[in-house]
């Protein structure tokens, strides 16, 4: 990352970029920048908000710290740079037999540091989809110089989980430096591609295999194709009656039924992802966490208040939906009513941190060495 | 303060009937079910941690006049949910705090069926929210065997786990947002939820502090409300047992089969120990290993007796049958535990592992008929029978253990866990290091894709209080020694209360200095349960 990512991005320019590689090379950039630092991984979501306008500042990439550092095949867990992209993460993890399978889509050119330490406010879910339910631990590093290390173990009660100091908010406390994500084996995948042509088809579809009570690895429909897209993953021997129980129910159109054919199925979408900076409307989308019951009650709105939708990370509870405005169009202000959370993917988002943040953000960060690029 | 006016300054918030400073109510409150407290108790050590009164809120203004008031007294103060905790969460020190029991904000304030969320109060019983939930066809699939006398407040607050974790995940995997009265009086709500009383616009965009607060004792605030995540209460239940000839070889089962992605809703796999204190895991080929056994059953039928081991299948009318002649001999025995732990190193009995799978849909069987497939071609399927008996009992646990107590010996449990690739280590560690202190036994639960949890339950002996104390001390301190050593974390649900303080900064390195910020910032006064979690940093 240069100046001119800055530069082509049309946001403001750093006063200097620093690419460190390692822990130490990073603290001692820490202590030689002389403006607040925006940390950044792939760059994908540095947005020029209010914590940035009209001030200098440096940046603080990320990206240098893109190692597989090590892969446990017994308990299937990744130690990875926070630097490392999400698509290459998938490479070098097939390279070894192992896979992402259980995760939901993301833009392959994320950083894994990316991915956990941007804003989300989604339903957990148990084991797979989203990034952050599959984290075992991470590494990071506080402004007030607390080397956080979180240990690698499953669930543990013994106190508060620090690691959502840094996960969520936006480097705003430091950055990320590793993580430990569960992996996969290369399991039998399957995909199934529902017809769906209006939301309410689609969340007739979801309401109907909730109670079926199949878990699927990712979910996505796309307005446009009017398709419900499908991907699960099961082992060889249960997998023939679970294809079984959704032929009959769904006649799905595609069934791909080989782990690798998957995957390239996984990597198309994930290339045309909405959250990506570089998709063509990046500038007009809204990223917005629901809950099943808005969906339904304001399906019509939705609708037609976007000029595109799509809707994945399904969940028992709700969806993360991608909304495409019109030219000028402002946000919808129902939609500010009944959303969990509506960011823009792109723009200016408004600072709306509560004191408690702002306190923690003193406690932590008293000089401000760490802005957020919002 | 003295016993007048902070009662009636109690009073003027709460009102006079709830608020308790006669001593019969302190000593009640003297402990939760720590069992240091409980063997202090036994020693007639009975104001340690009594309390200098107790009040009842009975509303979240309520809970904010409280925390005021302890801020303008400088008076500490301490959440109580049920009092079943095992770490000291909720003690306090001798006449120096309050106890703020949370049972009186006891309602379901609201749930969506088609969210699958509800919204409850912290003071609410566990298992008075789960028939509630149930009589609506939707399950928080949170049954930790303390059901009956624990509160959702408790769960949150110590981060806990159900018996079916494997499939519902812990309690901050269900939970959507928190309501907290911080230590400063004001109210937070830490995330936008369907059901949260404020719109989201009032939550922010900052900080996920729902994980920051779930888990944090009531160091930073007092936890007053909840929204979580619902399952459909499930219409399916399939169980089954398996001996396997060690721990190893049935860990290796539950591994793949979680790492190809099934949800068992129960898995539980006990060590030779505890699977013949159940008296189910005998080997055919060493019926003539006769000599050790009888010891043994002799020992099994003592701790059958009184051991909280989670819905093992005991004999109930053995529960407080020890008399002085047993005594003696508990004494003898498991006053040298060493050459007691080595003879069940060796016995000739098999692993039993129970494994569970529930919900609706023909997933469940689907999945339930290939895993048993599975560990049936690995290990000896015993039937549905083992698997069932085992539901059946899955409650019968716990809050018997007075009489090991009489008998003056003390029993307890250390949940620890680990990635599946250190998880032979860890129990091999833990049980060395415990074996010279006390009698050790262990089963292996909460099972993940990435590891497991252990459950190690030990009883010991000493002559007199001072003798119980410090073996009970002892075998702490070696047992954790011992787990920190293995890399393993050193709590997986029963949380950190007083008794693990010191060693939460292993499981978090550096968390001591970001858990001292973040008090600076709830807690300025150092209110809040203090010394618990982590010791006493620079804020108390």
């Amino acid at each position: 990352m240069d100046k001119s990512f800055f530069e082509a991005r049309h946001l403001p320019q750093p006063q200097q970029i620093y690419r460190p590689e390692d822990k130490l090379m990073l603290k001692s950039m820490v202590q030689q920048a002389e403006h607040p630092l925006l940390i950044t991984g792939g760059g994908l979501h540095v947005q020029a908000g209010p914590w940035l306008e009209g001030r200098p500042f440096d940046v603080l990439d990320m990206g240098g710290f893109d190692q597989l550092h090590h892969l446990d095949r017994t308990s299937m867990i990744a130690h990875v740079g926070a630097g490392m992209r999400w698509g290459q993460l998938r490479e070098a993890l097939s390279q070894r037999n192992a896979s992402l399978a259980m995760y939901g889509l993301f833009p392959q050119d994320a950083t894994i540091g990316g991915l956990l330490a941007r804003r989300a406010a989604r339903a957990r879910v148990l084991f797979d989809g989203d990034i952050r339910d599959g984290l075992i631990s991470v590494d990071a590093w506080s402004a007030s110089d607390v080397s956080y290390h979180c240990l690698p173990a499953p669930r543990k009660s013994s106190g508060p989980d620090f690691r959502h100091l840094f996960v969520g908010s936006q480097g705003a406390f430091g950055p990320i430096l590793s993580a430990r994500l569960m992996v996969w084996p290369k399991l039998q995948g399957h995909l199934f591609s529902i017809e769906a042509t209006q939301l309410g088809d689609a969340l007739e579809i979801w309401q109907h295999l909730l109670k079926m009570q199949i878990r699927f690895a990712f979910s996505w429909w796309d307005q446009r194709h009017g398709r419900f897209l499908l991907a699960a993953y099961w082992p060889v021997g249960l997998d023939h009656v679970m294809v079984r129980e959704m032929t009959s129910r769904f006649y799905p159109t595609i069934d791909v039924q080989d782990h690798d054919a998957l995957d390239a199925v996984r990597v198309a979408i994930e290339s045309q992802h909405p959250a990506t900076r570089t998709a063509p409307l990046a500038s007009r989308t809204l990223e917005v966490s629901v809950s099943l019951s808005t969906l339904a009650e304001y399906q019509s709105q939705f609708e037609e208040s976007f000029e595109q939708l799509v809707l994945t990370h399904w969940t028992h509870h709700g969806a993360l939906l991608y909304g495409v405005m019109g030219e000028d169009q402002q946000v919808p202000a129902w939609l500010k009513r009944v959303a969990l959370e509506v960011r823009p993917v792109l723009g200016a988002q408004q600072d709306n941190w509560t004191k408690w943040d702002r306190n923690i953000k003193e406690e932590l960060d008293a000089k401000r060495i760490f802005v957020v690029g919002l | 303060m003295t016993e007048q006016p902070l009662r009636r300054e109690l009073a003027a918030i709460v009102g006079d009937a709830h608020v308790l400073t006669e001593r019969v109510d302190r000593l009640a409150y003297n402990n939760d079910c720590w069992p240091r407290g409980v063997i202090m108790a036994r020693g007639r050590q009975l104001t340690r941690h009594m309390p200098a009164a107790i009040v009842q809120p009975g509303s979240v203004e309520e809970v904010q006049s409280i925390v005021q008031w302890a801020r303008r007294a400088g008076e500490p103060i301490v959440p109580y949910g049920a009092g079943s905790g095992v770490c000291g969460g909720t003690v306090v020190e001798q006449d120096q705090g309050v106890i703020v029991d949370l049972k009186r904000l006891k309602s379901i304030v609201a749930t969506s069926e088609q969210d699958m969320t509800m919204r409850a109060q912290s003071g609410i019983i566990g298992m008075n929210m789960e028939r509630e939930l149930q009589r609506r066809g939707l399950t928080l699939g949170h049954y930790p065997s303390s059901l009956i006398c624990s509160s959702l407040g408790g769960y949150l607050a110590a981060r806990s786990a159900g018996q079916y974790s494997s499939r519902y995940g812990k309690i901050e995997d269900m939970v959507a947002s928190l309501r907290m009265v911080t230590g400063t009086g004001e109210l937070i709500d830490t995330g936008a939820d369907a059901l949260a009383a404020v719109p989201s616009a009032g939550v922010g965009n900052g900080l996920d502090l729902t994980q920051l607060i779930v888990g944090s004792e009531g160091t930073f605030g007092l936890i007053t409300d909840a929204t979580l995540h619902l399952q459909p209460h499930p219409t399916k239940r399939m169980y089954a047992g398996f001996h396997f000839d060690g721990v190893e070889e049935a860990l290796d089962g539950v591994r793949h089969l979680m790492q190809q992605g099934l949800r068992p809703a129960v898995v539980r796999l006990y060590d030779e120990f505890d699977t013949f204190i159940a008296k189910r895991g005998k080997k055919p080929k060493d019926e003539k290993n006769a000599l050790p056994e009888k010891l043994l059953a002799q020992v099994s039928d003592w701790i059958e007796g009184v051991v909280p081991v989670e819905a093992a299948p005991i004999k109930q009318q053995m529960q407080g049958t020890i008399d002085a002649i047993t005594r003696g001999l508990l004494g003898r025995v498991l006053g040298q535990p060493f050459l007691l732990n080595k003879l069940i190193e060796n016995m000739p009995y098999a692993c039993l592992l129970v494994v569970g799978f529930e919900g609706d849909g023909p997933g469940v069987a689907n999945e339930a008929n290939y895993a048993f497939d599975y560990l049936g071609q690995r290990g000896r399927y015993l039937g549905p029978e083992a698997g069932e008996h085992w539901y059946e009992n899955r409650f019968s646990v716990s809050y018997k253990q007075s009489a090991m107590y009489v008998a003056g010996a003390f029993i307890d449990t250390m949940e620890v866990s680990t990635t599946w690739e250190n998880l032979s280590n860890l129990y091999w560690s833990v049980r060395e290091a415990l074996a010279e202190h006390v009698l050790v036994m262990a089963h292996f639960s909460h099972v993940y894709p990435e590891g497991s949890s252990i459950y190690f339950t030990f009883a010991g002996y000493g002559s007199d209080l001072d003798d119980t104390l410090a073996r009970y001390e002892a075998t702490w301190d070696a047992g954790l020694k011992a787990v920190a050593k293995a890399g393993a974390s050193t709590a997986h649900h029963h949380g950190v209360g007083q008794s693990k303080a010191m060693w939460s900064g292993h499981d978090h390195v550096g968390g001591q200095a970001l858990f001292d910020h973040f008090k600076g910032v709830f807690d300025p006064d150092g209110i809040m349960n203090p010394g618990k979690v982590y010791l006493g940093g620079a804020r108390g």
